[in-house]
């Protein structure tokens, strides 16, 4: 009784995230707490974080329109990891409106969470939007012209979108008596207006993901918007619905539906793996990689039950080393200007330990040992191959050739550019480094801090990968 | 055997790895903190290495030396370790250099702890791939080796380590990812034949794979082990390296990176696909035989001391694949008795060239000449190394030159014979180099260099005794790796029979 007791304090999280939203709103205008906001937002999300547990049983919520089993409590954990991580790093930005800043944030986190857990497709879609929305203000917050610009596109494209998916949500609707996974399953292969609303749906809910075709407005989007908010939106808001869309993938066994997923997969791989190759800007690089690692969890898809682990061993390990990347775009972000690769030449004489911890983190999103990437990469590559589907892993590791020349291209600039001289003696400064140097914003401690965190958990992730798999696997 | 932390293998991986790990947070600001802990540690990592080696060979708990570990239950994935002779030869060796390549590496001074913390990831790494019996954990080390010679040859490299540490990434993750593509084509096929997913050594040889499988996965695995070893005509990497590298970092490199590919075309592909190589080695041979001669009139052309030895030994790398085609177990003890003398070999003359390198910012051979008489110890050295990559009697490079060559001119003639020639070339290149480098008195130095101190003579003296031991005593030293080549052939016989 008292295991389960304990097991349904998860349930609480989604709703102490939304009172915590409202407390840090309404700091700003008790005298006492005011300036306070950030320190208040981080303990919020850290008692959440801490007080998080695995449940022992599965956990209905809301009339069962979301369901809270081990999968999606680890989901959350990467979420509340994520949420507590950005807003470590955000306590060094100088916000007008801090109390705004982190409410969007919890909101968004929290309802992002019930996209993981939900059980319905129109309570996806809800929370979904739900967790999108502040995302369009959270985005433009901080950095001018360029940020409002990726916001305007932002949600251009999304509420676009989220026209789609509500045409399909409605053809579904009158086509289904109920729009709850269980009886979806029930109700047989779709045909006609379902599966043009299933499509329409699925169209609309990729955006989410940065599936393709929609990387392309996110390379913009995450261009665009303040560091922690990149990382938070990249390792958090964009892997929260692939739970929903493992389960939509789970509702068929063949079919249009069943097959849209490899698909869109494939395509998002090598997409993002050759975007991620040709990019010459740190963010784009890193929107390139994301969408490469999103386009390997929708392989997993199609390693059945061996593909749930995977999916799920690789959820962390990218959220990790996505949001590394995006955070050690910090050091590189200054209103107005995108961030060229030539930019970071020289960059491990000055600060090693951090570059070295990006380098960890590029190098687990290309899938390179002994990182938790490259054992997810490989598990997903191995479990379709055990489901038959020796085509999809071969494309697989063919688009892995361009992300790990892509790393090849980040290191060459961070540790081995304007260094000859230096080689052996003591670091020169070469007048691009100064130039770029003067013109940085100040870097705070938290983002050294997070990003060595993230390169030590990606480097444990990988190299104890037999304890997280064992972890994992006892979900099911 | 069920857990790693009771197994000897996976504690002499996890050793180097964590002194490699602590390495990489010691201040570099004092300059000497960094390079004594690196020598303290890898005297550590080595006689760990060596009291492992005399249990092994002793026979004491054989059970500390192989596992099978479950890796995912779910998907019957294991992690298979286990060592032999010769395994346990290159691993004593790997661990031998590291301290070898700290006093060599001495100079270093921008983010020392770094560089030394690749150098302990490297030999960690290899310990790792010399100890894998399955694929998948093969695979994982053999791409986890390359991550630190890249950082070493891109970080510490020379002006051209750029494109020198980019073509070595380029043309190891192409081969890499085509390994891990062979890799599943077999376990596919296992498991097609045996309804397991099995990646194991052992169970691929069981499985009885077919010629055409065989053929298929032969052409997907080679090329990475081709490219490491380094083989003509993708050696190009090697040679850039070599040449861009500092001293510590080519002992490591030419000393027990390179051989690793001999290694693994011995375990992997000699032993689990042996039909493909006999498809393909009436071909091959004349390509290893093409290589000697090429290389050999390469190291004539270079002018930079550390390149011609580079050249000098990708000339005998084709060699030991040469004989490797041969299917003889006579001929492949040779082999691997050469790539062993080879390995040391090439560790004493990247340590010579360090010290060079250290009192001489650029060691072309134009510039140096007439060292015997103020560097007598080096000349010693340089001599014995020389003779023995020369294959002169009395060296360890002539034992197992001999005994190749009695063996290949009976099976390839022609190749054979081309090889001789390229190696003759070679011997006579070397023999060049070191009238250059020791005996040349019309070159006048600027300045007298002062000869190897202490620290050097120690570290290269023990190796230099192991060029002319086994040349004197080559039955007793060959007969350690005999044991492993009549059950690589056996264990491929074992294959063909179960096709």
């Amino acid at each position: 009784m008292e295991t389960v007791n304990i097991s349904a304090m998860i349930a609480v999280s989604p709703v102490f995230l939304i009172l915590s939203a409202i407390f840090v709103l309404c700091a700003g205008i008790i005298k006492p707490l005011r300036g306070a906001e950030c320190y208040a937002a981080l303990l919020a999300s850290l008692v959440a974080l801490v007080f998080m547990r695995f449940p022992a049983t599965e956990i209905s919520l809301f009339g069962g329109l979301a369901v809270i089993n081990g999968a999606t409590a680890l989901v959350w954990y990467v979420l509340l990891t994520a949420l507590a991580g950005s807003i470590f790093v955000s306590m060094s930005y100088r916000l007008q409106h801090p109390g705004t800043y982190y409410f969007l944030m919890f909101v968004s986190a929290a309802a992002s969470m019930l996209v993981a857990a939900a059980d319905n497709l129109i309570f996806a879609f809800a929370a979904s939007e739900t967790a999108l929305l502040p995302l369009y203000f959270l985005t433009a917050c901080r950095r001018g012209r360029q940020g409002i610009r990726a916001a305007y596109r932002f949600s251009v494209s999304g509420i676009l979108f989220a026209a789609l998916s509500m045409v399909g949500l409605a053809f579904l609707n009158y086509s289904c008596p109920s729009l709850s996974f269980t009886e979806l399953s029930k109700s047989g292969l779709p045909g006609g207006l379902a599966l043009v609303g299933f499509i329409l749906f699925l169209s609309g809910f990729t955006f989410k993901l940065a599936a393709l075709p929609f990387n392309f407005v996110f390379r913009d989007v995450f261009s665009g918007a303040p560091g922690a908010v990149a990382a938070y939106m990249a390792s958090a808001w964009t892997l929260s619905g692939l739970p929903v869309l493992y389960k939509i993938y789970s509702l068929f066994y063949s079919g249009p539906v069943h097959n849209f997923f490899p698909t869109v997969a494939v395509l998002t791989v090598a997409a993002g793996s050759l975007s991620a190759f040709y990019s010459q800007d740190l963010r784009k690089t890193g929107t390139g990689l994301l969408c490469a690692g999103i386009g390997f969890c929708l392989l997993s898809f199609s390693g059945e039950k061996g593909g749930e682990i995977a999916l799920l061993y690789h959820i962390p390990a990218l959220a990790a080393s996505a949001a590394g990347l995006f955070l050690f775009s910090l050091y590189f972000e200054k209103e107005e200007i995108a961030i060229p690769m030539s930019g970071l030449s020289g960059f491990a004489d000055r600060h090693p330990v951090v570059a070295l911890s990006a380098a960890v983190c590029l190098f687990s999103a290309a899938g390179l040992p002994p990182l938790g990437g490259f054992f997810a990469k490989f598990i997903i590559l191995f479990t379709l191959l055990r489901n038959g589907h020796f085509m999809l892993a071969m494309t697989g590791i063919f688009c892995l050739l361009f992300s790990v020349l892509c790393s090849l291209k980040l290191i060459s600039y961070v540790f081995f550019s304007n260094a000859a001289e230096s080689a052996d003696g003591a670091v020169s400064t070469y007048p691009e480094q100064k130039s770029l140097k003067s013109g940085r914003n100040e870097v705070s401690p938290a983002v050294n801090l997070s990003i060595f965190l993230l390169a030590v958990f990606l480097s444990v992730y990988g190299i104890f990968s037999k304890y997280f798999l064992g972890k994992i696997s006892a979900f099911f | 055997m069920n857990s790693f932390t009771d197994n000897m293998l996976f504690s002499l991986f996890s050793v180097s790895f964590l002194a490699g790990v602590l390495l990489f947070f010691i201040p570099s600001k004092n300059r000497f903190l960094p390079q004594k802990t690196a020598f303290y540690l890898s005297i550590a990592v080595f006689v760990t290495t060596l009291v492992a080696f005399c249990m092994y060979y002793s026979g004491f708990r054989p059970e500390m030396f192989t596992a099978v570990i479950p890796w995912v239950p779910e998907l019957d994935l294991k992690v298979h370790i286990g060592t032999d002779r010769f395994s346990m030869l290159l691993i004593l060796l790997s661990a031998a250099f590291l301290p070898l390549s700290v006093i060599v590496s001495r100079n270093a001074r921008r983010s020392a702890g770094f560089f030394y913390a690749c150098l302990f990831f490297l030999q960690s790494a290899l310990t790792g791939l010399f100890s894998a019996r399955d694929l998948i954990t093969f695979y994982f080390f053999w791409q986890f080796s390359v991550l630190p010679v890249f950082f070493l040859t891109g970080v510490w490299g020379g002006k051209g380590r750029i494109s020198a540490a980019g073509k070595f990434f380029v043309f190891h993750a192409v081969s890499s990812l085509l390994f891990l593509l062979g890799i599943f084509y077999i376990a596919d096929n296992v498991h097609y034949l045996t309804g397991k997913w099995l990646f194991s050594f052992d169970a691929v040889v069981s499985a009885g794979l077919s010629a055409t499988v065989q053929t298929t996965c032969f052409m997907l695995l080679a090329p990475a082990f081709f490219l490491r070893l380094p083989f003509f005509p993708v050696h190009t990497w090697f040679t850039g390296l070599i040449n861009e590298n500092k001293p510590g970092a080519n002992i490591m490199i030419a000393g027990i990176f390179v051989p690793s590919g001999v290694f693994a075309f011995l375990k992997i592909i000699m032993i689990l696909l042996p039909a493909g190589v006999r498809f393909f080695a009436p071909y091959m041979v004349y390509l290893c035989a093409a290589a000697c001669i090429y290389c050999a009139l390469m190291a004539w052309a270079v002018p930079a001391l550390s390149r011609t030895i580079a050249y000098l030994m990708a000339v005998q790398y084709p060699l030991i694949m040469l004989c490797l085609f041969s299917f003889s177990s006579d001929t492949v003890s040779a082999s691997l008795f050469h790539m062993a003398s080879l390995s040391i070999s090439s560790a004493v003359l990247f340590a010579l060239c360090g010290a060079i390198e250290s009192r001489m910012k650029t060691p072309m051979l134009s510039d140096l000449g007439n060292l015997t008489r103020t560097m007598p110890w080096f000349s010693v050295f340089f001599t014995m190394a020389f003779f023995s990559l020369a294959g002169v009697p009395c060296m360890s490079g002539f034992a197992g030159m001999y005994s190749m060559f009695t063996d290949i001119f009976s099976r390839f003639p022609v190749p054979a014979a081309a090889a001789f020639a390229g190696t003759a070339l070679a011997f006579i290149c070397c023999l060049r180099t070191v009238y250059n480098v020791l005996a040349d008195k019309k070159k006048t130095l600027h300045e007298p260099f002062t000869d190897l101190n202490i620290y050097e003579i120690c570290s290269v003296a023990p190796l230099a005794v192991l060029l002319l031991i086994p040349g004197l005593f080559p039955v007793f030293f060959s007969n350690a790796v005999t044991h492993d080549s009549i059950i690589c052939m056996s264990q491929q016989e074992q294959s063909r029979g179960n096709r």
